[in-house]
């Protein structure tokens, strides 16, 4: 079976960068036009929240930048953001990403399409920083999508999806990137940034209508 | 390793001081040899983090013909062979030991036969290749001119250690970076600063190649080897061994963190005990006279107590190239205090009576910290 590969047009990339695995993940943060997005230090994911500091710093993004005291805020902050029709960013790492689990939980159920990265890390104390996959999959069977990136190319795309696929209402869950601590998220690699007028084109702006849960509710509790 | 379609190089740095030197460097790499259409990556060694400072550590860049050749060489995340390997502070040929194990490792081990190890120095190849470990295969020694740079540290400005090194890469290894790309990604990450490209031709000019043959070099070095237990023969728990009062423990040698060394003048010395005092590693032995001395084994050049020292020229701060060996040298001033004095003088570029003042010049790499721009051209 012949399967048609459609790459990028030149003409859809704006220009090439020398770029981590993070920095590829905060251009994407820019190009889709995040309302909010909350931040709180853990390696390796921290690598995310300092480049899209550095492109607010630098004038080139507009988001509100939320630093939360600790992952349970910042998982919480998105996701009621989301509810209220923001297109959000998140992001953690190892047991940071645990420590956020009464946010993530209940995030896929009540349908927000919250995108997060979770710079994979070994759920080990103290301080191991090696890669393993067990913070991501901690969520597998809650409703979170989750995709793997396997190159800093690949994360910023995937981001990209992400949005459109977790927001489109036939899906409306959220996503969980994968980013392999260190070897993906702090190595650089020849990322191609596409243009904004090719992202607007794929992504179009988030619409949540009437978002599922208050749906439900309704259904539950007629007249409320 | 297919060296036709992928190449490997590290930089090999002093942890945290140049830290933002050596990614600039594997960034320019990257960037230059993308200009013929080649692609790569550039990547910290993780285990180096959190970097001490002086403590040795890596950083690597690959580049590759295409993206499958690159995925390919990345299934070795820390290249066990490189092709080149750059020292940015010559007094890193005397070993790497990294802060995360203990072992020192000799500068040129990860090189390939034949090979290349530049190192950015003020010194004649020959000096440096003295204080580098036996060779076990042969390869080529390029002395990029220029002392220890700072640049990229804090305040330190830029002195373009990084475009020189780039023009000794564009001699090297011309199939993959070109003279011309270079310049043009020297440019590109300078913001449009022409002192770039003359700072790559100069470095492309100016790098001394010295062939090495196997078996050329020191073996005056001490072999730091450790041995991982088996699980075998692992106790139950974590058992840290108690040191007697006064004993040090053998473990405890992170001289390889040293770019300097204290040497001190025990006639000048009023025993106040300030060095000893300050000194965050706990160095100095007192001497049954009451003087403090260095204990090289555990001094990792901090500098503190020359600092701190109220008597002029009485510790005084030396390249650790100009030594061979950790020896205690107060046994020497103990038995002959004319013999020392002449070695001190040597050593420290000042005069030993503080009533004559200096006895000679003090070398322009005797102290890259306080003069972190060296006067290397093709920067002006």
């Amino acid at each position: 079976m012949a399967v048609e590969v459609k790459t990028k047009e030149t003409s859809e990339i704006e220009t090439e960068q020398l770029a981590t695995g993070c920095e590829a993940i905060a251009e994407a943060i820019r190009l889709a036009d995040v309302d909010v997005m909350a931040a709180y230090p853990i390696r390796p994911y921290d690598g995310v929240m300092q480049a899209a500091a550095k492109l607010i710093a630098n004038g080139k993004m507009d988001v509100e930048y939320i630093v939360a005291d600790g992952e349970h805020s910042q998982f919480e902050i998105v996701k009621h953001a989301c509810a209220v029709g923001a297109r959000v960013f998140v992001g953690s790492s190892g047991v940071g990403w645990f420590y956020a689990f009464e946010a993530i939980a209940v995030t896929a159920g009540l349908r927000l399409p919250v995108v997060a990265i979770c710079g994979n890390r070994a759920l080990d104390d103290p301080g191991a920083f090696g890669t393993e996959h067990n913070d991501s999959l901690a969520v597998r069977d809650l409703g979170w999508l989750l995709p793997w990136a396997e190159t800093a190319q690949e994360a910023l795309d995937l981001a990209l999806m992400a949005w459109r696929v977790g927001e489109d209402k036939r899906v409306s869950l959220p996503v969980a990137i994968g980013l392999d601590g260190a070897f993906l998220t702090h190595s650089q690699h020849i990322v191609k940034i596409p243009t904004q007028q090719a992202v607007d084109k794929f992504l179009p702006k988030f619409d949540l209508g009437c978002p599922n849960f208050l749906r439900i509710a309704a259904e539950w509790f007629p007249g409320c | 390793m297919a060296e036709d379609r992928s190449v490997s190089i590290e930089v090999v740095y002093r942890g945290i001081f140049q830290k933002t030197l050596a990614q600039r460097i594997c960034r320019s790499v990257v960037l230059a040899a993308r200009k013929k259409g080649h692609t790569g990556t550039a990547f910290a060694r993780y285990g180096d983090s959190p970097e001490r400072n002086g403590v040795p550590a890596k950083q690597f860049a690959v580049v590759a013909a295409d993206e499958l050749e690159l995925e390919a060489s990345m299934a070795k995340y820390e290249p066990s062979v490189v092709d080149v390997s750059i020292a940015v502070d010559d007094t890193l040929v005397k070993g790497v030991e990294s802060w995360a194990w203990y072992g020192r490792q000799p500068i040129w081990k990860p090189v390939r036969a034949n090979g290349w190890l530049l190192v950015t120095s003020d010194k004649k190849a020959d000096e440096v290749l003295a204080q580098t470990d036996t060779a076990e295969r042969p390869y080529t020694l390029g002395i990029v001119p220029g002392g220890a740079s700072f640049a990229g540290l804090w305040v330190y400005k830029d002195d373009h250690t990084d475009f020189r090194v780039l023009g000794a890469l564009a001699k090297i290894l011309p199939q993959w970076i070109a003279l011309d790309d270079a310049k043009a990604a020297s440019l590109e990450l300078a913001k449009g600063d022409r002192s770039a490209v003359a700072s790559v031709q100069f470095g492309y000019d100016s790098t001394a190649m010295r062939p090495v043959k196997a078996g050329e070099g020191t073996s005056g070095h001490e072999v730091l080897q450790f041995t991982k237990p088996g699980w075998t023969t692992m106790r139950p728990g974590i058992i840290v061994e108690a040191r007697k009062p006064g004993e040090r423990n053998p473990y405890y040698k992170k001289y390889g963190a040293r770019t300097m060394r204290p040497v001190v003048n025990f006639d000048t010395c009023i025993k106040c005990t300030m060095c000893w005092l300050d000194c965050p590693d706990e160095c100095f032995e007192v001497t049954p006279e009451g003087h403090y001395e260095v204990v090289y084994e555990a001094c990792i050049g901090c500098g503190i107590c020359a600092q701190v020292c109220p008597v002029k020229d009485c510790i005084v701060m030396v390249d650790e190239l100009k030594f061979t060996d950790n020896k205690d040298k107060w046994q020497l001033w103990k038995q002959d205090h004319a013999k020392y004095n002449t070695w001190f003088e040597e050593m420290a570029g000042v005069s030993a009576d503080p009533k004559k003042g200096a006895a000679g010049s003090v070398p322009p790499n005797a102290n890259p910290a306080a003069n972190p721009t060296t006067s290397a051209g093709g920067d002006e």
